[in-house]
């Protein structure tokens, strides 16, 4: 018997008495309730929980997944105005910038992406869309997660800006309770300032403005959310600190692009301002790849590329960014990847 | 596109799509998930988890079913759930700081005791390497994926894929053989 087929039998061995649980039921539950749209707005298991707001301002949107609109919530931001049925409002797809949470070569970082959503077309309304899809994960890229606890079921937020601060509040659960204040434990301290960085990062750029930040847990200040310190007004922390040092901005995971040139824009804090790029075909081999420099070393800078898609015909391509293992130890670099697919 | 978040379930493109989703899960399912879930055992150790990963994975996959390269989606499916192990486990690992030790599994049947020692040695011993080492050894032994296969799902060089499966395959015999 050789190695391999050693390590195979011990493998298949070690497993062969498992006895899966969970049935094809158990998953459909979490998908077919889900509206493609609202998907962006909420977990599948948020989503098939009951009657969920969201509130802003002086508008709410019904979500799928019921027809009870008796748990409509009542806007409280400053001007109070009367709730408009949902109907009335003029609605657009649009493009919002959201922070989501991902592995770096130590640990794990912000990354920015955008994701797309249906709302009306107002500024606060972005502001609704983008905190939303950083708390309940929106994001088409399978690297990137939302770090906020998935047991939020029947939550609801109001996200506004007076132009002075922007505002998150968090309304407790359908039976009041507190699911946010205090660190769930099964996170860690850094996991749960990231999370609120997060939230910081988004809101101030789909606002546009690095406003300070204010959270609230139903409708009051909270001392604490996630544990973390909140009686002030927050500032988004240092980007060398909290953002990925590699990242790419302009290309969302499963992105359709024309065939021919595309040009790839992100950020870096590299060594000698150094990033590598490849493009992989079939998840399989390298068809192209070079290198770009930041604008700055060793700090979060913009870096640009341009490089011909494809050489291979229309598919699936993975587009990769990362810095290099300097120490030649191999040591993990900090990356990111996009597919995308080329028509 | 949908004027309204109270979205029309009455969008034929949406529909259509959807149900091609559908059925794709419903075939991926069958063929797919004891062994995506027996995978996860083997890299995240516990079963209950294992199963969470796995259902993760297909909602996901679900999600994105216009997205994929559908052709290639048992693939996908694997790379999704190795990559959803690694986050599990970083999660796990600061739950398990801070909660005490559970107690250890109840004792099977006399005749079914080596067998199933020897199997939780072989999950043991393989929970106890570094996550890189656990992953390349995993995809290059359940999954018979190729070096190169391993190195591109992973992100890592296939000089980086033969040296984690030398010293992972290596560390394993050894905390098997002190184990007998």
């Amino acid at each position: 018997m050789n190695n391999d087929d050693d390590l195979r039998q011990l493998f298949a061995d070690a497993t062969s008495e498992i006895r899966p649980h969970g049935t094809l039921d158990d998953i459909r539950t979490r998908t077919k309730k889900v509206d493609p749209m609202a998907r962006r707005w909420f977990l599948p298991s948020l989503a098939a929980a009951a009657a969920t707001a969201l509130v802003i301002g002086g508008a709410f949107w019904m979500t799928r997944g019921t027809d009870d609109t008796s748990s409509t919530n009542i806007a409280t931001s400053p001007s109070d105005t009367p709730t408009k049925d949902l109907n009335a409002l003029p609605e657009v797809a649009l493009d919002v910038p959201v922070y989501f949470v991902g592995d770096i070569a130590r640990g794990q970082r912000l990354f920015l992406d955008t994701v797309r959503v249906t709302t009306c077309d107002a500024p606060d309304c972005r502001l609704l869309a983008a905190v939303s899809a950083a708390v309940n994960g929106g994001s088409t890229d399978p690297d990137y997660t939302s770090p906020w606890p998935k047991d939020r079921a029947g939550a609801s937020m109001v996200v506004n800006s007076d132009g002075d601060q922007i505002l998150i509040d968090f309304e407790a659960g359908p039976n009041g309770e507190d699911l946010l204040t205090r660190k769930p434990s099964a996170m860690s301290v850094a996991a749960a300032e990231l999370a609120i960085q997060q939230l910081v990062y988004t809101a101030q750029a789909a606002h546009g403005e690095k406003l300070p930040v204010r959270f609230q847990f139903d409708h009051a200040d909270t001392p604490t959310l996630l544990g973390v310190a909140t009686a002030e007004p927050l500032a988004a922390g240092s980007a060398d600190d909290l953002l990925a040092p590699v990242q790419i901005t302009n290309v969302v995971d499963g992105a359709t692009v024309p065939a021919g040139k595309l040009t790839v824009k992100g950020m870096a804090a590299a060594f000698e301002a150094n990033v590598s790029w490849e493009i992989l075909v079939g998840g399989d081999a390298v068809i192209d790849s070079g290198f770009a420099t930041a604008a700055e070393c060793c700090t979060l800078s913009p870096y640009e590329f341009t490089t011909n898609i494809p050489l291979e015909g229309p598919g699936t391509y993975t587009l990769v960014v990362h810095d290099n293992d300097e120490s030649g130890e191999g040591r993990p670099v900090n990356r990111d990847s996009k597919e995308i697919v080329v028509e | 596109m949908n004027t309204t978040a109270v979205a029309s379930s009455e969008e034929p493109a949406i529909d259509a799509a959807r149900t091609d989703a559908d059925t794709a899960l419903t075939e991926l399912y069958a063929g797919h998930y004891a062994r995506l879930v027996r995978l996860a055992v083997l890299l995240v150790r516990e079963q209950g988890l294992a199963e969470d990963v796995v259902q993760d994975a297909f909602v996901a996959m679900h999600q994105r079913w216009q997205r994929i390269d559908q052709g290639t989606a048992p693939a996908y499916l694997a790379k999704s759930v190795v990559n959803r192990s690694r986050s599990a486990l970083r999660h796990r690992s600061v739950v398990a700081r801070n909660r005490p030790e559970p107690p250890p599994d109840a004792a099977p049947a006399d005749t079914e005791v080596l067998a199933s020692a020897h199997r939780a040695a072989v999950l043991d011993g393989l929970a106890a390497l570094p996550t890189r080492q656990r992953e390349v050894l995993v995809m290059r032994y359940y999954l018979d994926y190729s070096e190169r296969e391993i190195a591109n799902a992973l992100g890592i060089s296939q000089g980086a894929v033969k040296s984690h499966a030398s010293r992972g395959a290596a560390a394993l015999r050894q905390t098997l053989q002190e184990q007998r």
